[in-house]
């Protein structure tokens, strides 16, 4: 890699971003439709550079978005360390797909991320309704062809796939 | 392991209380977070509080002038009608409700998660503010403080699924707990005997049964009342007085038994 520094610096303001998107003030009724971009982007990184993101820093990610977001503390931690392993299993693959196709397996890894997160908040009586969760997964697979276009235009020089 | 770790912090978290000290000491520093994302948003009023029009204002101000004099004619049969409360108290041997004190708090966050109803604000323990202070609106209750930093906290709203809340009719003065269902519009009465007087409009107040919420504030308005024979209550829902969903300023009221704690917290108007 040719100019590491900058990479990390668009790593972490994205995350910063990320993280402000998941608390920025909605209604009720909106919030419902708000996408999950940590989830995305700590795909994203991981399909991006794998040998250095890994489970771990998923995990810290998601303990940071338990702290701020005030929820119980663990659960978005443990559902981003467990979509990170599943995505360094099946990063390879995921590369080779096409968008459509990726869009489908983002949709299928963001729920898995739900059901986790809704599992734990369930344990202190904030569990959602499965629609919610089919709803915020759906979302945030439409926004991942966006985030992908985004991320092309931003890293050129770091053009992994 | 991490997956195990997390559901040993997430366990521990929901179960026992060994994490609240470290959750206060944390306020402080995630609020800033929901400051930064309500900046945005901050520009949007400021541009508008700005580019307003003259003629707007003029309009505005026109109106406030003559929601101040339909206000005022109000207040003038207020101290009337306080006097005669007071002396009919002392009649009765019972204690004098003093006026409360209350801060004005500027709402800097919500709550991300739609099932959870909690919002924070910005003040903290530099203001006086304590934990369990209640929290009201220009209509009704808004909740209580849950968890306080130093210049900021967290406020738990009254129809959170977790808070409930003893309110009484103010019609007739029968006692009944209010709970939170997880919507903004609405909060259930439990354990209403079918037999109960309780109607449709009915207005709920705080009946400060609860040592937490001084008597008296408005929080919600029955709006349904349905007898099912086969069951041993009837089902009430009521819609809460405060503008829970649109309200930027909140006043924190400080009750008596705190004013004596806490005599240099500052306050502004009554």
């Amino acid at each position: 890699m040719p100019n590491p520094m900058p990479l990390i610096f668009v790593m972490l303001f994205s995350l910063l971003v990320a993280l402000l998107v998941a608390v920025y003030p909605l209604s009720p009724n909106l919030s419902v439709y708000r996408p999950e971009l940590l989830c995305l982007l700590v795909i994203y990184w991981i399909m991006h550079s794998p040998h250095q993101i890994g489970v771990g820093i998923a995990w810290c990610v998601g303990l940071l978005q338990d702290l701020v977001e005030d929820g119980v503390w663990g659960g978005h931690a443990l559902a981003l360390a467990l979509v990170a392993y599943i995505s360094l299993m099946s990063y390879r693959r995921l590369r080779s797909y096409s968008i459509s196709q990726q869009t489908f397996w983002i949709f299928i890894f963001v729920g898995i991320h739900q059901l986790f997160v809704n599992w734990v908040q369930g344990l202190s009586g904030y569990a959602a309704p499965a629609r919610y969760m089919v709803i915020s997964a759906f979302v945030s697979a439409v926004c991942w062809p966006l985030l992908v276009l985004l991320m092309f235009l931003l890293l050129r020089r770091h053009r992994a796939f | 392991m991490l997956a195990l770790l997390a559901l040993a912090i997430a366990l521990i978290y929901s179960k026992t209380t060994w994490l609240d000290g470290v959750r206060q000491r944390l306020v402080d520093v995630t609020v800033p977070i929901y400051w930064l994302a309500d900046i945005p948003g901050d520009i949007g009023r400021w541009s508008q509080d700005r580019l307003a029009s003259k003629v707007d204002l003029q309009e505005e101000n026109r109106a406030l002038r003559t929601e101040v004099l339909v206000l005022k004619r109000k207040l003038q049969q207020m101290a009337a009608l306080t006097a005669e409360n007071t002396r009919l108290r002392q009649l009765l041997n019972s204690a004098d409700t003093i006026e409360d004190r209350v801060l004005v708090a500027e709402l800097i966050g919500v709550s991300p998660d739609p099932m959870k109803h909690k919002v924070m604000i910005n003040r903290g323990t530099a203001d006086g503010v304590y934990i369990g202070q209640p929290v009201v609106d220009a209509y009704g209750l808004v909740g209580q403080v849950v968890e306080v930093g130093k210049h900021t906290g967290r406020v738990l709203l009254i129809t959170d699924s977790s808070h409930a809340l003893p309110v009484q009719i103010n019609r007739n003065g029968i006692r009944l707990v209010a709970e939170g269902q997880g919507n903004l519009f609405e909060l259930q009465l439990r354990f209403v005997s079918s037999t109960m007087d309780i109607q449709e409009g009915d207005l709920l107040v705080t009946s400060g049964l609860g040592q937490r919420f001084p008597p008296g504030y408005p929080v919600a308005q029955v709006e349904k009342v349905t007898h099912d024979p086969g069951k041993p209550f009837a089902t009430v829902t009521a819609r809460p007085m405060a503008e829970l969903n649109r309200n930027r300023h909140v006043l924190l009221v400080f009750d008596r038994h705190s004013m004596q704690d806490e005599p240099a917290a500052p306050a502004s108007g009554n």
